[in-house]
């Protein structure tokens, strides 16, 4: 419908005046005007126009969005209570203004977020909880009067009651700046009298921030009490020890600002009533100099500042303090509970002091109303009483509780400068008592080494004497830490320097762990857990590799807090029996827990395991070897391993800090000249492994991870198109594959018995392989098919000793070792007129490429001279290439003779950029015939510097 | 990440195409559908499920077109179409609020105090915000009389457009909706405020 000629004349009117000055524009429509109503009409817009020129100039108030989409609307009844309006929402739930229909008198009711009906346990807690906190009667903190539950948005929903407080919060107060300091004595009084009450009562608060407090009319009160459990008195003290408070919240990607949480907080090493006088100290340095006690630019440094620095002196940041209220905040916030108020009737009794030296002459009441009156605010604050489940922390042995706050503290950890992850999982440790890490990083060398982080720094040390070392475990005290290198268990201290050797570990190592009793206990490949002592001697097994079943070894050993059980993981030949088991020391006693593909980790009474990149946490309960329901989910995408690698990729202490790593495992297919230029990258990222070019060179057959199973399966890369497709039929894992040299067949090898066996399929018929070899003791890797088409090479894994055999493959035969030697051989590749192999070996010690005679007879020549793995020929045999541990891809000119062969020394192409370990890899290049194209798989990793993630207070979560 | 289901994702692109091509009966399940959205959209936000983002109803108008509507397979006039419907889906959003919140008989338009880290406690009421309800009937009033404009003070106002983009959606030049909107926020003000 088009405006009326009228309007369009109004329009023009309008707008051409407003190209006038102000005082001409009257004048001009009144010439131009048609008629008098369209210059009344005009008169009146003009006229109207400098008063609306900031009418909608923002667009429709979010504030008012989120009333409008609040799950109770106006009018709604919740039990005897009438919904009036949203007053407030964030991460804990939604708080209505609604009305008491049967006492007449307005309430504040908070619907909790985290709507998950299905857990009674949860629930009845709460309300269980909610009945200590209806117990505080107190002017100085707000009444909790009841907890319900109803069906809200098609969920039962736990609802809580409370005491309506008109005001402003004093968060919103100190937005505008400091309060005059005998107005902060004031309100600090309050607060403290509000604590004494709660503490009496054996309630410690948890939370406490400038947002918990209200500035009401009648003085200031203490809102969002995290609802604790009255705790015991400790015998000695009067410090109230709450249990385990953990406020529902909604645990995805919330992050709070710690900004008033105690170290012990943070680290959870024993929080108590204490705690909240240090958050209590750094609202009062707030409230008076108008800048935060603790602030810093990242969660990261938050978290250092809060562990470690003073803040500046109060009197450096306000005006006129006198050293009673210095001293007084300063004791609140010292780092050591021990050194500071003892009681919040201490600290209470000092404010009172300051209070009445100052002589205000004013009675506090009084002065709360008149400060307040003068600003009544509009606002009506926000009343939210956080809900807690306790998480019972009740195992034998802790005594102190967590008091956890609201919301989750995380922050990242990067790869040190020069350094960087390895691959996938990396090995990890949190210290016992939760403020330090410690890793493993791979420097520019490829070589590992173990770094420190502690947390309240920003920096990561590397521990000098731990290099090449693995799976590091901590002593129970934190002094010192376990690792793995060289074939030996290690001990060192945190601050670095000689290691003492423990004792010898045959093979790859499983992890370890270290009770109180000086007790160590380790995996290894193709072994039981086994124990030693942690001054040193001879390991003994603890448990035994069942027969039955059979199993083929056990790893990831846990000690439980009681430092007697232990859980493990047994590994069997079926993927089934696959478990975490319970063992005891001292008894022969085991105990299934359930079926898992990893390790675990224990906090205290909860039981961390990681599935399918999420990583969950559950109660156990060792003496019923019993897990607990509803698991919580602690963080998703954590970057694991494939199924040959099954340590856990996460580390967890007791206190309640865990540290896992978020990765995306997509790898690039790159192909590079000679001199490293980078020529061309397949178009499709995935979690690749193992390429193998076709022998046309057309195709590459890869091993990819499927990112909702984690499953590896084959496929093929058309390099032409840029497409991918299956190769098996089979949907069940098969790793590296290899072509034949006619390109008609494919070896590869599939745990879908349970061990990892040789598989050949037939690329024309299709199909899911037919098994060619069987790997009796060990797991069998594919390296290398003969262009003669008579031998395929592989390796053989058996009890953590890798050898190289070789089966003849037409007419089908026994096959061979290569060589029998008690060092590692990996890598094998056959020279393209099957006359040599070159391989990898550590018998020197460290790895280096080899090539010997095939059939094998006399010696060896080596080929790498600064360690190398992964060899491979060029077409016409008289180049070898090779990759140097640093990723640098090699050459060497080969000449063969009869009398052996002569080779140059080796000569560096280019950096091919892979730092993660060329030696746990069959191969992450192939080499087109001519020697002149390189197709390197360069992992995400490699590239990339996905941080470690450190979750301060992992309990603090709920997920629905 | 976003990856070819049968979903919400499809049948709102396949109403929105159906509607921009002239298929009336697609108006309402698509109304209806984006209503969903939105609101699913701000509950989270609200709630702080999305914490890299704050609430803002051009966010959430953005959001859901990312997530309703296969980018694939909308042409830029549909893009067009989808803020207009979302425009009028969230300012249906707070007047159907608003006028529960009015028939309880009780409440006064209080301010709603979010978290600290959404929204500044200590901000003063957005002194020109207009009463939404009132608003709702100027603008249809308004309608009437100019249809472009009560559809750009929509899309700028409960969409959060910007002029470039109102100016999209409506397929008009930037200058014609800046002055569009200059005389419709004036003809507002003075219905909403009394005859001058």
């Amino acid at each position: 419908m088009t405006p009326s000629p009228d309007w369009q004349r109004v329009r023009e009117l309008f707008h051409a005046a407003l190209d006038l000055p102000s005082e001409a524009r009257l004048a001009f429509v009144k010439e131009r005007a048609d008629d008098p109503p369209v210059f009344h009409e005009v008169a009146s817009l003009l006229a109207a126009y400098p008063a609306a020129a900031d009418f909608m100039s923002a667009p429709a108030d979010s504030v008012e969005l989120a009333a409008a989409v609040a799950h109770l609307r106006p009018g709604d009844r919740l039990g005897a209570f009438e919904v009036i309006d949203l007053i407030g929402a964030g991460g804990m739930g939604e708080v209505y203004r609604a009305r008491d229909t049967r006492l007449d008198r307005e309430v504040a009711i908070k619907v909790l977020s985290s709507l998950s009906g299905d857990d009674h346990t949860g629930r009845d807690r709460l309300e269980q909880e909610a009945r200590a906190i209806a117990k505080l009667t107190h002017p100085r903190i707000s009444t909790l009067h009841d907890v319900g539950s109803a069906r809200i948005g098609g969920v039962e929903a736990t609802y809580l009651v409370m005491e309506l407080v008109d005001g402003e919060t004093l968060a919103a107060r100190l937005r505008r700046g400091p309060l005059p300091l005998d107005r902060a004595l004031l309100v600090a009084i309050d607060v403290a009298e509000a604590l004494v009450a709660a503490h009496a009562a054996g309630i410690v608060h948890g939370d406490l921030k400038p947002a918990n407090v209200m500035l009401a009319r009648s003085g200031a009160k203490l809102l969002d009490f995290g609802l604790a459990r009255p705790g015991t008195l400790a015998a000695a003290s009067a410090t109230p020890v709450a249990t385990s408070v953990v406020p529902w919240t909604r645990a995805s990607g919330l992050v709070g600002t710690p900004a008033y949480m105690a170290p012990e907080q943070l680290t959870g090493a024993g929080a108590d009533a204490r705690s909240d006088l240090f958050a209590f100290g750094a609202m009062l340095y707030e409230m008076i100099s108008g800048s935060r006690a603790f602030e810093a630019g990242s969660q990261a440094e938050l978290v250092a500042a809060i562990l470690a620095h003073e803040p500046a002196p109060l009197s450096t940041r306000a005006a006129a303090v006198p050293p009673s209220v210095e001293r007084l905040v300063t004791t609140c916030l010292a780092k050591d509970p021990a050194e500071r108020w003892q009681t919040a009737k201490d600290l209470l009794r000092e404010l009172q002091w300051v209070r009445d030296d100052r002589d205000t002459h004013i009675a506090p009441s009084a002065a709360n109303a008149r400060a307040v009156s003068r600003r009544r605010v509009i606002a009506v604050a926000i009343l939210a009483v956080t809900a807690a489940i306790a998480i019972g922390v009740g195992v034998a042995g802790v005594t102190r509780r967590p008091v956890q706050t609201a919301a989750r503290i995380s922050f990242p950890i990067y790869p040190p400068e020069g350094s960087r992850f390895p691959r996938g999982a990396v090995e990890m440790a949190v210290s016992p008592d939760g403020s330090r890490l410690v890793f493993t990083a791979l420097s520019g060398d490829g070589r590992r080494k173990l770094w420190l982080r502690r947390f309240d720094t920003v920096a990561s040390r590397a521990i000098d004497g731990s290099e090449d070392g693995t799976n590091p475990f901590w002593s129970p005290d934190g002094s010192a830490i376990a690792f793995f290198a060289h074939n030996k268990l290690k001990r060192i201290a945190e601050a670095g320097g000689v290691p003492q050797d423990v004792c010898d570990v045959r093979g790859g190592s499983r992890g370890g762990t270290w009770n109180r009793d000086g007790t160590m206990l380790f995996g290894a490949w193709g072994q039981p857990i086994m124990r030693v002592a942690d001054t040193g001697g001879v390991p003994t097994p603890v448990t035994s590799l069942s027969e039955a079943t059979p199993e083929r070894q056990h790893g990831w050993p846990v000690f439980l807090p009681d430092g007697r059980h232990f859980l493990y993981l047994g590994q069997g030949n079926e993927p089934s029996s696959t478990a975490i088991y319970q063992g005891t020391l001292g008894s022969n006693e085991i105990r299934r827990v359930f079926t898992a593909d990893s390790g675990v980790g224990v906090a205290g009474s909860h039981l961390l395991t990681l599935s399918k990149g999420l990583l969950l946490a559950r109660t156990y309960d060792a003496d019923r070897v019993q897990v607990g329901g509803a698991p919580l989910t602690i963080a998703d995408g954590i970057a694991s391993d494939p199924p040959l690698r099954s340590g856990p990729a996460f580390s967890v202490s007791a206190s309640g800090v865990v540290a896992f790593r978020n990765a995306s495992p997509d790898s690039r297919l790159a192909w590079f000249d000679r001199t490293g230029r980078e020529l061309d990258s397949f178009p499709a990222r995935a979690d690749y492994h193992h390429p193998w070019l076709s022998p046309d060179e057309k195709r590459v057959a890869v091993e990819k991870t499927d990112s909702t199973t984690g499953r590896h399966t084959l496929w093929m890369l058309d390099l032409s198109r840029g497409t991918t497709s299956r190769i098996l039929r089979d949907p069940s894992g098969a790793h590296q594959p290899l072509w034949s040299p006619d390109g008609r067949r494919m070896v590869f090898n599939s745990n879908r018995l349970g061990g990892v066996d040789l598989y050949e399929t037939d690329l024309d018929s299709g199909g899911s392989g037919t098994l060619v070899l069987s790997s009796k003791e060990g797991e069998l890797v594919p390296t290398d098919w003969s262009l003669d088409g008579r031998f395929v090479m592989y390796q053989a894994i058996r009890r953590g000793q890798h050898d190289i055999l070789i089966a003849p493959m037409s007419p089908k035969q026994d096959p061979q070792p290569l060589v029998d030697t008690s060092a590692q051989e990996i890598h094998g590749q056959f020279s393209p007129d099957v006359r040599w192999i070159a391989y990898t070996s550590d018998e020197s010690g460290s790895p280096e490429v080899y090539v010997r005679r095939f059939p094998v007879a006399g010696g060896k020549w080596q080929i790498s001279t600064r360690g190398g793995g992964q060899p491979r020929w060029r077409r016409d045999g008289k180049e070898l290439f090779y990759l140097a541990p640093d990723g640098k891809l090699m050459a060497v000119a080969v000449t063969a003779g009869a009398g052996g062969i002569e080779t140059s020394s080796p000569r560096e192409l280019f950096n091919t950029g892979i730092v993660a370990s060329i030696f746990q890899r069959r191969n992450q290049y192939v080499v087109t015939r001519d020697g002149q194209r390189f197709l390197v798989n360069i992992s995400a990793e490699d590239e990339s510097t996905a941080p470690i993630t450190v979750v301060m207070n992992w309990a603090a979560q709920r997920h629905d | 990440m976003s990856t070819e289901r049968a979903g919400p994702a499809t049948d709102v692109t396949r109403l929105l195409l159906a509607w921009s091509d002239g298929e009336e009966a697609a108006a309402e399940p698509l109304m209806d559908a984006v209503y969903q959205e939105l609101r699913r959209l701000a509950r989270a936000y609200v709630l702080r499920e999305r914490p890299d983002h704050s609430l803002s109803p051009t966010g959430l108008v953005h959001e859901a077109y990312l997530r309703l509507v296969d980018q694939k397979r909308a042409r830029w006039q549909n893009r067009a179409h989808f803020f207009a419907v979302a425009a009028h889906v969230m300012r249906r959003l707070l007047v159907d609020h608003a006028r529960a919140r009015g028939a309880s008989k009780r409440g006064s338009g209080l301010t709603v105090s979010l978290d600290e880290a959404d929204v500044d406690v200590a901000a003063p009421l957005h002194t020109q915000q207009p009463d939404v309800i009132a608003l709702d009937r100027a603008l249809e009033k308004l309608a009437r009389i100019d249809a472009r404009q009560s559809r750009l003070v929509e899309l700028r106002f409960f969409g959060g457009l910007t002029v470039d983009e109102a100016a999209a959606v409506l397929d008009v030049a930037a200058i014609t909706v800046k002055r569009d909107w200059a005389l419709a926020r004036t003809w507002l003000y003075r219905e909403l405020n009394g005859s001058a």
